[in-house]
Order: structure tokens, then sequence, then C-alpha cells
């Protein structure tokens, strides 16, 4: 796997700042020049690209690291799986001025192809378009196309380049934090935005054997499900989150009391942590597990969040350790959901990664150490 | 002369009756959920009397900020439940 963050370009890295509960949450005098209500965010510095390929340059650095670290040649026929929520959003960006730009060449498909020509891949890539959901959603699909034989390698994850479109449609929704994004915490005030990219390489199990090679973690199932209740607010009772958990638990045969660490959405939005709050306790009653939530750490990096969470949980699952939640200071009772203020060392074999979009499209990856 | 007579101003204060304000901004709030009647009375609760939910109400401010040039805190969202509780925010706002 591979990310780029702006907590740091490299898993180790970004794992390391993420335990000292660090977070990139910082003002930028340029948002505050373009007179944004909130000129906090989470953003990468020092990154080259061509215009209006910022998203595709964060998926290509996320993509080197991974296959790097697989030592895998990529195939002509590997299945790249690749999300977003528009794609190059600042072409977009462009188009909005009245300015000609081809906008085909610049959606999230875009990025795929770029991810296919980098390595000589002549399957037609597949682009998710779920946003904060993405990430999930290509994992998942990549398991799915390798399962049924389709392909032997697949490349899966999530980009996201900084969207000024997003800030303005947030902050417009008073969505947004002034400062710092609190998951759960009961002094939030809304969610922060972020960037980045998560890529992964993906291949069965036997396969991975084969060539003597230790998995660095099992997907398991994916649980998907929609809330048909509102285009941008989750169903309050959170029944459709917990029925995406429920799906993911049930696909694997796996028992809520064997989950031991929850990766949370956690966007730090009033209503958005409650319905998670209350899905969870549906589903694992009074024992729920040990939560974390990196929105605070990283902000919300919308089409590459889920990704960026789930190198994250396969890192917890390397190092067995249990993240803190940075920027969470203080529980708010109507939520309840137990997170770290410090690293803890445990035995973690199953954990579940959340995510949540718009639209009410609910996810719930989970994944297992390898060495069961 | 001028400041004796009170006519000197730092800057334009917009005049417009009550009426007129509420009749800008019930158009406002029709371009946002058209369904809502012609002349829907300007007491009648956002809400309780005719549904609109909380990313409508947002982006109502989100225009009447523009429109009118003024910064509406969170604070101050609660308050805004009607046309008429919506013009006498404004009024004050630009009086202030």
């Amino acid at each position: 796997m591979g990310v780029a963050t702006p907590l740091g370009m490299s898993v180790s890295g970004l794992w390391s700042r993420l335990l000292e509960g660090q977070s990139a949450a910082r003002a930028w005098e340029d948002l505050a020049a373009e007179g944004y209500r909130s000129n906090y965010a989470c953003r990468i510095e020092g990154i080259e690209h061509a215009p209006f390929r910022r998203g595709r340059q964060l998926a290509l650095l996320a993509a080197e690291s991974a296959v790097k670290q697989s030592g895998l040649p990529v195939p002509k026929n590997t299945g790249i799986f690749f999300g977003s929520t528009l794609g190059e959003s600042a072409a977009f960006e462009f188009a909005a001025t009245g300015q000609s730009i081809d906008l085909q060449d610049h959606a999230v498909r875009s990025i795929a192809r770029g991810i296919a020509h980098q390595y000589g891949v002549e399957n037609a890539p597949t682009a998710i378009a779920t946003a904060c959901a993405a990430g999930n959603y290509a994992v998942g699909m990549a398991c799915r196309a390798l399962k049924k034989g389709r392909i032997a390698l697949a490349i899966a994850g999530g980009a996201e380049p900084f969207s000024r479109l997003a800030m303005v449609g947030f902050s417009r929704s008073r969505a947004m934090s002034n400062q710092y994004c609190r998951p759960f915490d009961v002094n939030r005030s809304g969610m922060l935005l972020g960037e980045g990219a998560a890529i992964f390489m993906l291949e069965r199990a036997e396969d991975a054997l084969a060539r003597g090679a230790t998995p660095l973690a099992e997907v398991l199932s994916l649980g998907l499900t929609c809330d048909a209740y509102h285009p941008v607010a989750p169903r309050p009772d959170g029944s459709g989150i917990r029925r995406a958990i429920e799906t993911a638990l049930k696909t694997a045969g796996v028992l809520p009391e064997q989950i031991d660490w929850v990766n949370t959405h956690g966007s730090g939005t009033k209503l958005s942590d409650i319905a998670e709050a209350k899905a969870l306790k549906q589903v694992f009653g009074e024992n729920v597990p040990t939560c974390s939530g990196s929105k605070g750490a990283l902000g919300h990096a919308l089409g590459a969040a889920s990704a960026i969470e789930l190198a994250l949980c396969v890192q917890g699952i390397q190092a067995q350790t249990l993240p803190p939640t940075p920027c969470h200071e203080q529980a708010d009772p109507e939520c309840n959901i137990p997170c770290l203020s410090s690293p803890r060392s445990a035995t973690i074999q199953y954990v579940l990664n959340c995510a949540f979009a718009f639209g009410g499209l609910n996810s719930a990856l989970l994944i297992r150490s390898w060495n069961v | 002369m001028w400041h004796t007579l009170g006519l000197w101003h730092t800057h334009p204060i917009i005049i417009m009756s009550n009426e007129q304000l509420i009749y800008q901004l019930r158009n406002e709030l029709r371009g946002i959920k058209p369904v809502l009647p012609e002349n829907f009375p300007a007491t009648d609760n956002f809400r309780h009397d005719w549904d609109l939910d909380s990313l409508e109400l947002v982006e109502f401010v989100a225009r009447i900020e523009q429109q009118y040039n003024i910064l509406i805190p969170d604070e101050d969202l609660p308050t805004l439940i009607s046309l008429h509780a919506a013009a006498a925010y404004v009024q004050n706002k630009l009086i202030h």
C-alpha cells in the first residue's frame, strides 16, 4: 500500500504522526484571502503537478509506493479500481469561470486512466464516484473481480485533490468547523477539508502465498447500503449505517463481539456523528469496540478518505496498535463512542473501516490480520 | 452644515420597507423551494408549516448573506424561523 497525505507521504510517517496525536489542520493564507468563512484545512505542500492534474499526481505517488512495496510487476491485465468525488475538481472550478476545458478528460476516470497508463495496463479501469465511501467501494470491487477469477492482480484505492468547490459547498451548508474537526467530541462544530490518496495492491491469498509473500491483511467483506432519505443528511436513527455494518459481518460470518477495532467515519458534524454512534450501539450494544477517527488529523479527504483510513487500519493490524483520535478531547455523552487519547497495544484481528457518503451511501469494509 | 443636519454618512444605508424586504425574501425562498405558494404568510414557520429542511434553510441564509452583504453567524440561525423574523433580522443588520 501507499499513501499521500497532509501528515506524510509514507505509511510509516503518517502512522507515527497519527500516534503522536498530530493534526495537519491549520490556517491557510490563500483561503483567507479568497474570503472563505473558515480558512482551516489539511493540505499537502510541495506537490508539483501538471495543470489540473493534482488528483492524478497524488494517486500516482501513492501507487508508486504500493507497487514498490509489493515487489510485483504490473501485468497488462491488472484490474484498476479507483474512487474519487469529481476527479480533478480544479478543472470544474476553471469551467465554472466560463473558461473552456474538457471536463470529461478531468473526471474520476481520467485519474484511473492515468494509473493505467503509468503501468501499461490495458484493461479498462473502473472509476467510482462515490466520494466519501469511494475507497471502500474500490477495494470491495477489486476483491469481487479477483474472486471471480477475472484478474490476478488489482490496484485499488482513492484520491482527492484539494477542492475549492467542496470548500464552498461545505462552508455554505454550515457543515464546516472554524478551526478543528473533533470527531464525537461534545464541542465538535463540523468537518474540515483535506486531500490525499491511498492505493493498495490486492491479489488472491493463494497467489500471494504461492509466491512466498506475506499479506499485510485480508479483506473479508464489504457491506453497502443506501439510506434513501436525504441528499446529504444521514438517517437520524443510523439504521442505514447499522445495516451496512451488519451486512459486512454477516457476509463474513463474523460476530460483533469479534470486532477489535472500528475505524469510524467520524466527520465531526453534529448529525453525522450522532447517527454513526447510534448505529454502532445498535450493532454492538453496550460493548462498542475501541473506535478511532482520523479526520481530526487529516481532515476529510472525501474520495481518498476511506482509502487512507483503510491504510491506517492495515498499519494498525501490522503494529498491533490502536491509534488515538486526534482532536477528540471531551467525549459527547450523546455519542459515547470509546476513542483513545493515546495509542494502545492490543491484539487486533478484525477491523471495520466505516465510510459514509452524500446520497446516504454507507459502506463498512471488514478486514482481518493475516496470521489468523 | 451637513454634519449639523445629520446628512453625513460614512457608508450607504439601504432603505427598504418591511413589505418590500419580505417580498424579496419570499421570492428567494421560492427559488429554493418552488412548491411554496406565491403569497404564503410571512408569519408561517419554515419548518413546521412548510417542512423546509436544514439544507434548504442554510441555502436561504447563504443567499440572504450574498444579497444584502451581511454575515449571519451560526448562533443566529435558529432565530430565522419565518419571513417576518428573517426580515426583522436583516433590517436590524442593515441599520447596524
